[in-house]
């Protein structure tokens, strides 16, 4: 389109023209780097929810993965029925919030159903069983999802991916070429997680899970229901899994069987950060999403490991592996997470 | 144990305690029941299910040690048995090594990884243990489907060979071994090492306060959990003949041990083998001939579904495992009076 007159303005800022493969390099970068903060606030968003949940409840929600596929699913098959996808904007933000709302419902029933009744247990009990429950319940969604998921799906598409039409948003500024859905997942994530925070820190309710992470004794003194809140957290929770789900239907592909092992990247993410403090799942979240697309990525070919005469495009295998890396080598080092404050590493 | 005529079992056992004649009685009808049992099955039977069953059983009895016994719940337990598999595969199978040495340097080394793995993991504890050791599943399996390992470990495929035992052999090995195991995790929980394991699962502090040298023995704990584990997975390749990544460490098989410990009861010696037993059982019914006669044809589709279900009930009714129900089902099943001789079962709970 300008491509004649962003390389007359380039070659006007550089009179000796820059080579063109360091231009793609620097292309390539600033895609990775794209690549890097929607995967990275995906895991972000997602690993709130659980981190939200664990430091209310004490409850380690180990079906929190299949929640997240669980909305995923949801949104894809919304804008199939309807075929919503032409829609554009409004299509997404529809998406979005029909699959808050189911997930955060089925969230609710969750807790209602399954996580109370344990509620009144020790702390190491509560750990202990919510091991079992969530881990039992992740095992049934798995199942069923292998089983139904495809065959109810495949009769109206193929691949397993919410269709969007935004190529109306693309942006491409010389020959970066950002997709209008990663902007878009990339907004609605950054508008979620700051209504989280204005939730947390203006709203009763938020102070009221604040506080419970701090004292539940007193808490409970203060007057505050407590059953409401655990409920409201595990929707909220879950709600949360749901718009990550979106955002990974949206901008790769979904598949039915990707709950636990997703699960055990939100540990990593939520180990690395810390549970304690708002900012921990997002810093966390970030790096291993920073970490993930940038180990292993194109632009790093012809360079070479120091000291070794490994390639990097040999890493690219590695980079899921090179987040639990990251993890175990900062529990040794800090074991409260990079954002978590001074205090014991107990549960 | 007194005996008055030292050459005379029957008479002796008449002079024990009634839980020491329960134990003794119990564990001769179990050893009874597993020496004869490949008289009365089939191959499918002994080598797909009986081998299995005590497999899980090894596996959450080695678990209990650091799950029950200590009170870290170690959810990468599998690595150790993963490990165990690899290290034996590939120099049984691939490089002919005589089966007794493959056994041994494997057990070694995977008590070895387990002495490594043990440094960093244990300045964590509760949750934040559970996940570092849950993490190292994953990771195992990228170290395993490396492409530049692919020449030794087989990358996706796995290490295949052919199974040079005949089943029975095999089964009564694993037989042997999965006794001595639960003979082992006995001896612990009954040692002055076993009381020191319980009193960290208690009270850290307190215990090394009280002259406990805990960095020791968490680490002794578990080398000891690891190696056992290690042996196990020696067990299964060399029964099995295959050892697939894929299989070996998924999350299912990595969450196997813990609970089926925590669903049977964790600290307690019959739980694990109780909760191995439970699943086995459902697996096998699942696919039986007369579940696939019936209308229920495609049940074995939800095994996975059933043991969840099975670990939600469990979960939210008895969270110490079915060990717990004990004292309750006795007092249905016998009256009152029988419960008076059985200690309250200490469930993991502070």
């Amino acid at each position: 389109m300008h491509k004649a007159r962003i390389a007359s303005l380039k070659s006007a800022a550089n009179p000796r023209r820059l080579p063109s493969k360091l231009i793609d390099v620097g292309v390539q970068v600033v895609q990775t780097v794209v690549q890097g903060l929607l995967y990275g606030s995906i895991y972000a968003l997602s690993a709130l929810g659980l981190s939200m949940i664990f430091s209310v409840l004490g409850v380690l929600n180990l079906a929190h993965g299949d929640f997240v596929m669980l909305g995923g699913f949801t949104g894809l098959l919304f804008a199939g029925e309807f075929s919503v996808g032409e829609f554009g904007l409004v299509a997404i933000f529809a998406i979005l919030v029909v699959a808050f709302v189911v997930i955060a419902a089925l969230g609710a029933a969750f807790e209602f159903a399954l996580i109370r009744p344990t509620l009144k247990r020790g702390p190491d009990a509560i750990l202990i069983s919510s091991i079992l429950i969530t881990v039992g319940a992740a095992f049934v969604i798995e199942n069923l999802g292998y089983i139904y998921m495809p065959s109810y799906i495949i009769g109206r598409q193929t691949i397993f991916s919410i269709p969007i039409n935004l190529n109306q948003f693309k942006l491409v500024v010389g020959g970066i070429n950002i997709n209008g859905v990663y902007l878009i997942a990339l907004l609605s994530i950054a508008c979620a997680t700051s209504l989280l925070y204005i939730f947390s820190k203006r709203t009763y309710l938020g102070k009221a899970m604040r506080a419970i992470t701090q004292n539940q004794e007193s808490t409970k003194l203060m007057g505050v229901n407590l059953q409401r809140i655990s409920v409201l957290t595990f929707a909220i929770g879950s709600g949360f899994a749901a718009l990550a789900g979106v955002c990974i239907g949206m901008t790769t592909t979904l598949s039915p069987g990707f709950g636990l092992a997703y699960t055990i990247s939100l540990l990593s993410v939520m180990v690395l950060g810390g549970t304690r403090s708002y900012w921990g799942p997002l810093v966390g979240g970030l790096i291993i999403g920073f970490v993930q697309v940038f180990v292993g990525a194109p632009f790093l070919n012809p360079l070479t490991i120091p000291f070794t005469s490994l390639q990097f495009q040999n890493l690219a295998y590695w980079a899921p592996a090179v987040s639990i890396l990251i993890l175990i080598i900062v529990l040794m080092i800090k074991p409260t997470g990079i954002a978590g404050r001074s205090q014991s590493a107990k549960a | 144990m007194t005996f008055r005529r030292p050459s005379s079992v029957l008479i002796g056992l008449l002079h024990l305690t009634k839980k020491k004649r329960n134990l003794a009685i119990g564990s001769a009808v179990a050893i009874l029941g597993g020496v004869l049992a490949p008289f009365f099955m089939g191959k499918y039977e002994v080598n797909a299910v009986l081998d299995y069953f005590l497999i899980y059983v090894a596996l959450a009895e080695s678990y209990d040690i650091l799950g029950g016994l200590m009170g870290y719940v170690d959810l990468g337990i599998t690595v150790f048995y993963a490990a165990g598999a690899y290290l034996f595969a590939i120099p049984y199978f691939l490089m002919r090594w005589p089966a007794l040495e493959a056994f041994t340097v494997s057990t070694l080394l995977t008590g070895l990884l387990g002495l490594l793995v043990s440094f960093p993991m244990f300045r964590l504890k509760g949750f934040y243990f559970a996940v570092a050791t849950l993490a190292l599943v994953p990771l195992g399996q990228y170290v395993v489907e490396d492409p530049s390992l692919f020449k030794i470990t087989g990358g996706v495929g796995g290490v295949n060979g052919v199974v040079s035992v005949s089943y029975q052999d095999a089964y009564y090995a694993i037989f042997v071994y999965a006794v001595f195991v639960v003979a082992l995790v006995y001896a612990i929980s009954k040692s002055r090492f076993g009381l020191a394991l319980t009193s960290i699962r208690e009270d850290e502090q307190i215990a090394e306060s009280s002259g406990i040298n805990t960095r020791i023995i968490k680490k002794i704990a578990m080398t000891i959990s690891a190696s056992l584990c290690g042996f196990t997975g020696c067990l299964f390749a060399w029964s099995q003949g295959s050892v697939v990544p894929a299989n070996i460490f998924s999350l299912y098989i990595a969450f196997i041990p813990a609970t089926f410990a925590l669903f049977g009861g964790t600290g307690t010696i019959l739980g694990p083998i109780i909760g191995s037993g439970v699943y086995s059982t459902i697996d096998y019914v699942l696919r039986s001939t007369f579940i696939l006669a019936s209308p229920f044809a495609g049940a074995s589709r939800y095994e996975e579904a059933i043991v969840g279900i099975f670990l939600i009930i469990v979960g939210l009714f008895a969270p110490g495992g079915i060990m717990q129900l004990r004292r309750p089902l006795k007092k249905f099943f016998f009256g009152s009076e029988a419960t008076s001789q059985s200690k309250p079962i200490k469930v993991q709970e502070k």
